[in-house]
């Protein structure tokens, strides 16, 4: 799905990584990965450089963290910072989604972000960065108004949390 | 998903190298891997715990190691290991191209992206990173049209995906030796025995850092004193004193670069003042800023040290000063890198610099046994179809732009040679 040569931000994601996709797109040389690109860049010097790339990828790639069976997709972030790509800033995304993130409603949905999700991601924030996660942000895609910019894969298996 | 992106990592393996801090050769992996935007974790030798982890068995005592993402291990690991262990050394793919362009900075990449957008065939050799110069600056304010100004790696980056995208080749990790001459065409011998033959050159090597001439500085090389002010060091000079040598505007950077991390940094100047020598949208800057102090008519004269850089002996106004230190930058402009090129029988000029166009009659020999009825073109050197442009042109602006300008009017010389040998 993704052309040669594309502009492509992978979310750091479990599924991303177990599927190989991460690796890909990091790797394969067929893509411009904007990851490495952003980690060379200097913090302090080059903040608003890095958040005008990291917004507006010519692709994202990522999961989700719900998706109810009226069609739901729900997204939580402690930063906010995968959320504006995947609203607007991307031209194209794509969203990789294990068959275990399938709810039967919002509600529930909701509850799986906070109840599951979240222990998980607070635990995995500390241990990789030394500081806590939130569920500070939470977007919920009902439709998309550019037929086509936002594709689900819906992978029946296990994947990611 | 995760619900936190905090350092945009990239997620998958990366490079390990665990070795002393204050080893040049651990230095020069790890500046060519941030140069090259290839992230890896550093693990310091004196940490046991750490490297026990490894198992590394006898390759402790083969520092620097480096394990790559494939799980090689290197040890002792060289720069070119690294880089062909990566798969970033590839053979040049064709048997001839129209334009070999020597060196990745501004000037090779704007001709690299010319060359290749106009059809000709286009191969570009970098011993280092693409982005030459430039590539190492944080924030390039002056460059038209990025009003916010952009930093050198991301023009490097965007320019390279740029020429690549018209389908210039650029070859990593390779240095230029030696070029000969094969009737009308070139023929450039690289540092790993690789030759690349082509119908005209381009000499685009830019210039080196100059080097400072203080007793035991080269000893401390990667070990507390650094010529440039790469990225890669930055971050390690958190709560740090350092001191930067020079004048201009790429001292200037550096002590605006430091200063968001260092405790204190120290810019000494050998000139009376900063006026001369540097923007003044740089030394106002550097006015502004509480932790940085400017020492004038000051130069360096000795280093103290145990393994590490400690301090620094200074001259200022006469008087013998000794400030501590924990890092020093050495930015005190550049020597012209014309190695490969000068063997060829390149003219330079007094200080080292490619004679090009009107300039070569200037030198009373340098057209010497010039085979053609015409001048040489405004950027050809005194072997027809071998130009130069950028900082290594004798007579040129020392700016970003200005190597871009000549980059890019270079390959329009190079169409005229190319057809005046025929076959384009
Ligand atoms: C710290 C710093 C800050 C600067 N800030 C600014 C600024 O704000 N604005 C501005 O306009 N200019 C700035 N400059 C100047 C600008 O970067 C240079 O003028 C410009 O990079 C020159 O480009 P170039 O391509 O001619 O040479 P270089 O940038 O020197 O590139 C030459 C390339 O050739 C490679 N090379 C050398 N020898 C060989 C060989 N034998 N084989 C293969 N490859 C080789 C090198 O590795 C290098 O990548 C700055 C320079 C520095 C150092």
């Amino acid at each position: 799905m993704l052309p040669v040569g594309a502009e492509v931000y992978n979310n750091t994601s479990r599924t991303l990584e177990t599927t190989g996709i991460a690796e890909d797109i990091e790797r394969s040389g067929l893509y411009q990965p904007l990851r490495p690109r952003l980690y060379q860049m200097d913090r302090e010097m080059q903040g608003r450089e890095m958040r005008q790339l990291s917004a507006s990828p010519d692709w994202v790639v990522g999961s989700v963290h719900a998706l109810t069976e009226e069609g739901a997709l729900l997204i939580a972030s402690a930063s906010g910072s995968q959320i504006g790509p995947i609203v607007f800033g991307a031209g194209h995304v794509i969203l990789v989604v294990g068959a275990q993130k399938i709810v039967p409603d919002f509600d529930t949905g909701l509850r799986r972000i906070y109840e599951y999700c979240f222990p998980l991601e607070d635990h995995r924030a500390r241990q990789a960065y030394g500081i806590p996660s939130g569920v500070n942000n939470v977007l919920i895609i009902n439709k998309a108004v550019l037929p086509g910019r936002i594709t689900a894969i819906l992978v029946n298996e296990a994947l990611g949390f | 998903m995760s619900m936190i992106d905090y350092d945009a990592k990239p997620v998958t393996p990366q490079v390990l190298i665990v070795g002393q801090r204050s080893s040049s050769e651990g230095y020069g992996i790890r500046d060519f891997l941030s140069r090259n935007g290839i992230p890896y974790e550093w693990v310091d030798a004196d940490d046991a715990a750490q490297v026990e982890a490894l198992e590394l068995g006898g390759d402790v005592d083969r520092l620097p190691v480096c394990v790559l993402p494939d799980g090689v291990r290197l040890a002792p690991a060289s720069l070119e290991d690294v880089a062909a262990g990566l798969g970033m050394v590839s053979p040049p793919s064709l048997s001839e191209y129209d334009l070999a362009i020597m060196g990745a900075g501004p000037a090779g990449l704007a001709a690299a992206v010319y060359a290749a957008s106009e059809g000709l065939r286009a191969v570009a050799i970098e011993s280092v990173a693409p982005g030459g110069q430039a590539g190492t600056t944080s924030m390039i304010e002056n460059y038209l049209g990025f009003p916010q100004g952009i930093s050198g790696g991301e023009l490097a980056t965007r320019a390279t995906a740029q020429a690549r995208r018209f389908g210039a080749e650029v070859l990593l990790a390779r240095r230029l030796a030696d070029i000969t001459r094969d009737g009308p065409s070139y023929v450039a011998h690289l540092s790993d025995s690789t030759a690349v033959r082509s119908r005209a050159v381009l000499v685009a090597s830019g210039v080196d850092w100059r080097r400072l001439e203080v007793p035991g500085i080269e000893e401390l090389l990667g070990s507390g004193v650094y010529y440039g002010a790469g990225p890669s060091e930055a971050v390690t000079c958190r709560g740090c004193r350092v001191a930067i040598v020079g004048g201009g505007n790429s001292a200037g950077q550096a002590v605006i670069r430091f200063s968001r991390y260092a405790a204190q940094v120290t810019l000494l100047v050998r000139g009376g003042s900063l006026d001369a020598s540097m923007s003044q949208y740089l030394s106002r800057q550097l006015k502004g800023l509480g932790n940085v102090e400017v020492r004038t008519s000051t130069e360096v004269v000795g280093l103290e040290s145990d393994s590490h850089l400690r301090a620094l002996m200074l001259s200022s106004g006469g008087a013998a000063v000794r400030m501590p230190a924990d890092a020093l930058f050495v930015c005190i402009g550049g020597v012209p890198r014309t190695q490969g090129a000068a063997r060829a029988g390149v003219a330079l000029d007094g200080a080292g610099y490619v004679h090009t166009g009107t300039g070569l009659s200037s030198s009373a020999w340098a057209l010497d046994g010039w085979p053609l009825s015409r001048p040489p073109l405004p950027l050809e050197t005194n072997l027809p179809g071998l130009f130069a442009a950028g900082d290594v042109r004798s007579g040129s602006i020392k700016r970003c732009a200005a190597a871009i300008g000549e980059g890019s009017m270079a390959v329009a010389l190079v169409h005229q040679r190319l057809a005046e040998i025929g076959g384009e």
